[in-house]
């Protein structure tokens, strides 16, 4: 049986595309291996770790075990589009540099939009919130404490710009 | 092939994505290609079972493309009614479900363990979705059967409303044919003088994470119980009502050792078949949250039995 691809519209960091994709094409293989933006990591592919994290609208999602076609019409924003056009880091990424906020690094893009979904949801995210809301995010380098101080850092420096 | 980590949907036959644009038309796609044909609303489960190569399909239906079947809407008369594609984060963002079925949005607060805590679920999961999967059914359905919800379902012949407690079969999959689609579930007006309890154990080992819903209503003198429900999540895959136990209870004044006794008879009767240790901790859950229903309905005349 000879299966019609469909069109596929969406917006990913600002940027509209149009194209042709097969049904079972997943949000992750899309913007890895169509769009080539590699900051969302192929990791455990049963949706567990979180590498693959990517905000769609404004919800976290974890784009391995989401179909492409389910954004369709919707905006996706992936860690390359986090930092501003001309290069100036996002508060987030630059707290986690500032506390050495990762290991390895690569769980790091999922944590970043994880963390920037739950900010821009819970202006006021205490511990508890941090946690429960990363519980989705796993490091193998366990480098779980420096993560949590730097998004504490950014919901304070946030608290005290309003 | 069989299932393995790492693995996406490449290794997988092709399928077809049907966007149907009304429910009747979504009906008449599942009445056509019966298996052959999965429906999807958040795909949280969906997609994880095709990849464990749990099942095969040749049709996907996506029900999202069918405008008009998100909202929460609140009438007197109907109370609650939320739309079948309505995520579970809405429903506990929702002021409306917060004031007006707090216990429900307690329930989906605490989803199963795992990948049902992420961010990703909360945000794609949607109450159609869950009440018509085995496993998370067991969540959130206890509350909504204390509730008294109904389930609204339509097909090609029309529309019908099925009680919750009616909802599933033996394998906790929905009880509604292959030419039927959930539109809309249907929560009605509470008393406010009503114990509503939830209560969650997590998962030991091979034993399941198991959930209990209480209802406890006393008589206007706040001596006798006018009304008791125990509805028990996660020993079987349907949700259990424990009918007898509440039985022992009602019309009868609160009594510390009538409460033990009920948890008892609760745990015996749904987990018949079930190991004694699983039993054991379902009494327990039990008498905590009938204990806490207690005080919950007596409110501020509580005497902390």
């Amino acid at each position: 049986m000879e299966i019609a691809k469909k069109i596929l519209k969406v917006k990913v960091n600002g940027r509209p595309y149009e194209m042709l994709i097969k049904p079972k094409t997943t949000l992750l293989q899309l913007l890895r291996n169509d769009l080539g933006l590699t900051g969302a990591k192929q990791a455990c592919m049963d949706n567990s770790c979180g590498a693959c994290t990517v905000i769609v609208d404004k919800m976290a999602v974890k784009a391995c075990s989401v179909l492409a076609l389910q954004v369709n019409g919707r905006e996706v924003t992936t860690v390359e589009g986090l930092a501003s056009r001309d290069g100036k880091l996002h508060p987030l990424q630059q707290t986690f540099l500032d506390f050495h906020a990762f290991q390895c690094g690569f769980c790091t893009p999922g944590k970043l939009m994880s963390a920037k979904a739950m900010l821009d949801e819970n202006l006021h995210p205490n511990e508890e919130d941090i946690r429960r809301d990363m519980e989705g995010n796993l490091c193998r380098c366990t480098g779980y404490k420096q993560y949590i101080d730097a998004i504490k850092a950014v919901a304070q420096k946030k608290e005290g710009a309003k | 092939m069989p299932p393995t980590y790492f693995s996406d949907l490449e290794g997988i036959i092709e399928f077809e994505y049907i966007e149907p644009k009304t429910t009747k038309e979504a009906c008449s796609l599942r009445s056509q290609y019966l298996e052959r044909a999965k429906v999807i609303a958040g795909g949280t489960k969906l997609i994880a079972s095709i990849k464990q190569r749990e099942i095969n399909l040749q049709y996907l239906i996506n029900l999202k493309s069918i405008p008009n079947l998100e909202y929460i809407n609140y009438e007197d008369e109907e109370g609650l009614k939320i739309g079948a594609l309505t995520t579970l984060f809405e429903i506990s963002q929702s002021s409306l479900v917060n004031d007006k079925a707090k216990i429900f949005v307690e329930a989906v607060q605490q989803r199963a363990p795992g990948i049902n805590r992420t961010r990703w679920a909360y945000y794609m999961a949607t109450i159609g979705g869950h009440l018509c999967h085995p496993v998370s059914s067991a969540d959130i359905a206890p509350t909504l059967i204390i509730l008294g919800a109904k389930a609204v379902v339509e097909g090609l012949k029309g529309w019908k409303t099925i009680p919750l407690e009616d909802f599933f079969d033996k394998t906790g999959g929905p009880t509604f044919q292959n030419d039927e689609v959930l539109t809309e579930v249907r929560i009605p007006k509470q008393s406010a003088e009503m114990g509503l309890v939830y209560m969650k154990s997590s998962s030991l080992l091979d034993s399941p994470a198991l959930n209990v819903a209480v209802l406890l209503q006393l008589d206007a003198k706040h001596v006798n119980i006018e009304e008791l429900k125990i509805v028990i999540g996660g020993i079987t895959p349907q949700p259990l009502e424990a009918r007898g136990a509440e039985a022992l209870m009602k019309e009868k004044p609160i009594d510390n050792d009538l409460i033990e006794e009920t948890a008892h008879a609760a745990a015996k009767e749904v987990g018949e078949g079930s190991d004694p240790e699983t039993q054991e901790r379902a009494k327990e859950l039990i008498e905590e949250a009938v204990r806490q229903a207690v005080d919950r309905a007596i409110g501020e005349f509580a005497l902390g039995y």
